[in-house]
């Protein structure tokens, strides 16, 4: 016969016979935790799978190394890749953004002139370009400490010429890679060029990006960025943008309805400032200029 | 005190569906993050960004949703209105 309680309702009928049956453990509790436990799993598989083919992939360039590019030099030939750091321009707003790619890119990747990576084949090695003023003092080896110098030294008018090269005016950080000497292309092959824009890059994650240009430069579709790595680098660039507009947003609600432990508490929390900021003050870069 | 607040945090969080898919989501991608940048670990403030982002994208996913059963109700109405004015 019909189930009891409300014979005309197929809906609740269902539910108060299937209240007993197997289906009635299936609670929205537990259809959420099933669903975000699969959700879960897929996205570490995929982090597996994306470190797998990595590996497999990797065996185009061995190893990144830094080199400086002074004002009328010309790239050396044989190289397996070239890249460079391009500046956009000497703003003095972008100065401690400037200050922490330098900064990474000092500490991250090894100086070519070293001696264990200067018997290394160049055809596996990706030199990573700067742009620096011939007339400066030239240093044989960078280290971490010449972030300032670096940035103060930096061949701006060479920058703009090859971010020009590759169709890019802007006024930010580039990180760009291509097979052959930019010097020496009049227009490089768009699909096998590979520009990192750092322009919306908080200065914490500069490092982070630095890194992830190396390992995506041992890639051999090195320009290929739609990657689930890529694509988690920048959801996680974008967190800290974010946080930022929320603590904002906490401050503005702290303005509009003040109690003194809401205000405490929505103090900005995100630092703004460079690892760099603290070894090299905008004052050692004026007096090694001088 | 602060225990005590963050226990009532997590009643909010866990009790509301939408907000527990959201935790569990974001407590996902955090693992992922984890296992992709180790050497940048989250802070707090990113963790509530992350969640706000989350829940953000499972808003315009329901939306989404909506709108395309709504549409697809709506294209089915017409197709049988149009089919009965054929007989």
């Amino acid at each position: 016969m019909g189930s009891p309680g409300f014979p005309g309702h197929f809906g609740n009928s269902w539910h108060r016979e299937g209240r007993h049956g197997a289906l009635s453990r299936l609670t929205p509790l537990r259809i959420c935790a099933a669903g975000c436990g699969v959700i879960a799993s897929l996205l570490l598989v995929a982090c597996e799978m994306a470190a797998t083919v990595d590996a497999v992939t990797e065996r185009r360039i061995d190893l990144t190394a830094r080199a400086p590019l002074w004002t009328g030099d010309v790239e050396a030939a044989g190289y397996g890749l070239y890249s460079y750091l391009l500046f956009g321009s000497s703003s003095e707003a972008a100065y401690h953004r400037r200050l922490a790619a330098a900064c990474a890119y000092l500490s991250v990747i090894p100086d070519r002139a070293e001696p264990a990576i200067q018997e290394l084949s160049s055809e596996n090695l990706n030199i990573f370009y700067v742009p620096l003023r011939s007339s400066s003092y030239r240093r044989d080896v960078l280290t971490t400490q010449d972030a300032a110098w670096l940035v103060a030294n930096y061949d701006y008018s060479r920058a703009s010429l090859l971010l020009g090269r590759i169709g890019e005016e802007g006024d930010d950080i580039y990180l760009i890679s291509y097979r052959e000497r930019l010097t020496r292309v009049e227009a490089p092959e768009a699909d096998q060029l590979l520009v990192q824009d750092l322009s919306l890059v908080s200065l914490e994650l500069v490092e982070l990006w630095v890194k992830e240009f190396r390992r995506q430069i041992r890639r051999e579709a090195y320009w290929d960025e739609f990657t689930f790595r890529q694509a988690m680098l920048r959801l996680r660039s974008a967190l800290p943008h974010v946080a930022r507009y929320v603590a904002f947003a906490g401050e503005a609600i702290g303005i509009a309805f003040p109690k003194p432990a809401l205000a405490a508490a929505d103090a900005p929390t995100a630092s703004t400032t460079s690892r760099c900021e603290t070894r090299a003050p905008p004052e050692t870069i004026e007096s090694e200029a001088d | 005190m602060i225990f005590v607040d963050t226990i009532k945090l997590c009643k909010i969080l866990l009790t509301h569906p939408a907000l527990r898919v959201a935790v569990i989501s974001s407590a996902a991608l955090c693992v992922v993050f984890v296992r992709l940048f180790p050497q940048e670990p989250l802070s707090e403030a990113d963790f509530v960004a992350l969640l706000i982002v989350v829940l953000a994208a499972l808003w315009l996913l329901g939306q989404f949703r909506r709108l395309l059963s709504c549409g697809v109700a709506r294209l089915s109405r017409s197709f049988r209105e149009f089919l009965a004015q054929g007989r």
